[in-house]
């Protein structure tokens, strides 16, 4: 089970004058679902980045599974091995739902027929009807948007999903769903799930509750 | 030139009458033609006393005015088309930025710095190429002529207007490219 593992990370802006993460050490195992609370400005977003490969810690050391993330092409990892949903979804507008889904294979460099078969496998178990997938993003409801975005997320094969608020633009009831699709994931499937959140409903269904204060992760409950 | 009865004089011809037929696609070459007459008539070289008269008013005055409208354009020619570069540059980095949240979701996809640039250039020069087809097509329904594109100054000027959109679009794709996708992507509380 491939998961997360941070070791004494820290991390300071370019110009910064503060640490904006200071010695996190923390592992967030596969097949569990974990939430990172905390108020903004706490460094939630900036450990995102980093769990994400979009950017490195000044001090200490990521690993995915065993491997040191140092070591790995950045973009590689973040092609294959990690992927983000979004409180805003963020699909491509111009995309058709299953274009949006079959781009991060085609990034990989999968056939387009293998691709869109995968993708309508991944719509179906997100519970998005064929008859959906040649609309475009912008005729689903929130929801199904949420719900077209983990399945994007799923494409690429990544076993670590970063969900940023995945339900904050979302009504109790496609929030439950959403989460409900993640627990799945998560148990059944062993996939690493990590929710950054405001949610205190969302952390307390957590298999584990991290709290993230001043660059500093506190609080960590099981 | 036409004369009117010529005799001889010592093996010199004598003309009473001068006739001048211009061409009429050489009006805008009148001041030189003149001046040239001018010069010809202007020393002793014949035996009897010329007087050259033009009666070219009219003609002038319709002339000049277009003369100085085309010398003014010749000025403004470059000033208009360094002005429309430095508008396709403008609106190509206006249309990147436009992008910015498509150009973070490609980072984050796994798109490496070089291929989201390459990807957001790329749309620029599509968007910019198909403009220019439709204003050479305008220029020969305008024109009914298929070769006045052909003209140097047309494809010179088409194509530092592609330029002008491969510069914006580069340095706005570059300085997309280099923010942070997380925090351009992130909904403001």
């Amino acid at each position: 089970m491939s998961g997360l593992r941070l070791e004494n990370v820290g991390y300071r802006y370019k110009n910064g004058d503060r640490d904006v993460l200071k010695g996190v050490t923390c592992n967030f195992a596969g097949g569990s679902l974990s939430a990172v609370i905390g108020p903004s400005g706490s460094g939630k977003t900036t450990l995102l980045s980093l769990m994400a490969g979009l950017d490195k810690p000044g001090e200490g050391k990521l690993f995915i599974g065993d491997e040191d993330l140092a070591n790995l092409d950045l973009d590689g990892y973040r092609r294959e091995r990690v992927a983000m949903i979004f409180q805003a979804y963020h699909l491509f507008p111009l995309l058709t739902v299953l274009e949006n889904v079959c781009f991060p294979m085609e990034l990989n460099g999968v056939p387009l027929a293998q691709a869109k078969e995968r993708a309508r496998e991944l719509l179906a178990a997100v519970d998005i009807t064929e008859e959906k997938h040649r609309r475009y993003p912008a005729n689903l409801s929130g929801g199904e948007q949420q719900r077209v975005a983990i399945a994007r997320a799923l494409s690429s094969g990544a076993r670590v999903l970063l969900a940023d608020e995945p339900t904050g633009n979302l009504d109790t009831a496609n929030g439950d769903r959403v989460m409900s699709i993640l627990r799945h994931l998560a148990h059944d499937e062993k996939y690493c799930i990590i929710v950054v959140t405001h949610d205190l409903a969302i952390a307390d269904s957590a298999d584990h509750t991290y709290r993230m204060t001043d660059g500093v992760l506190v609080g960590q409950s099981a | 030139m036409a004369h009117k009865g010529p005799s001889s004089s010592g093996g010199a011809f004598l003309y009473s009458t001068a006739e001048f037929v211009l061409d009429s696609t050489k009006n805008r070459e009148l001041p030189e033609f003149r001046a040239d007459m001018d010069l010809r008539f202007s020393g002793d070289a014949g035996t009897v006393p010329l007087t050259l008269l033009f009666w070219d008013g009219e003609l002038t005055g319709a002339v000049e005015p277009l003369e100085k409208n085309l010398q003014l354009m010749a000025v403004l020619f470059p000033v208009t088309v360094a002005v429309s570069v430095l508008i396709a540059a403008g609106l190509a980095v206006l249309m990147v930025f436009q992008t910015v949240k498509t150009a973070a979701l490609l980072r984050i996809l796994g798109t490496t710095k070089a291929r989201a640039r390459a990807m957001l250039c790329w749309e620029q020069i599509v968007l910019c190429m198909v403009g220019l087809v439709l204003g050479l097509g305008a220029l020969i329904i305008l024109r009914q002529d298929v070769s006045a594109v052909l003209a140097g100054t047309v494809l010179l000027s088409a194509g530092l207007y592609l330029t002008g959109v491969l510069v914006g679009a580069l340095f706005s794709s570059i300085s997309v490219t280099n923010r942070m996708p997380l925090e351009l992507l992130q909904v403001k509380e």
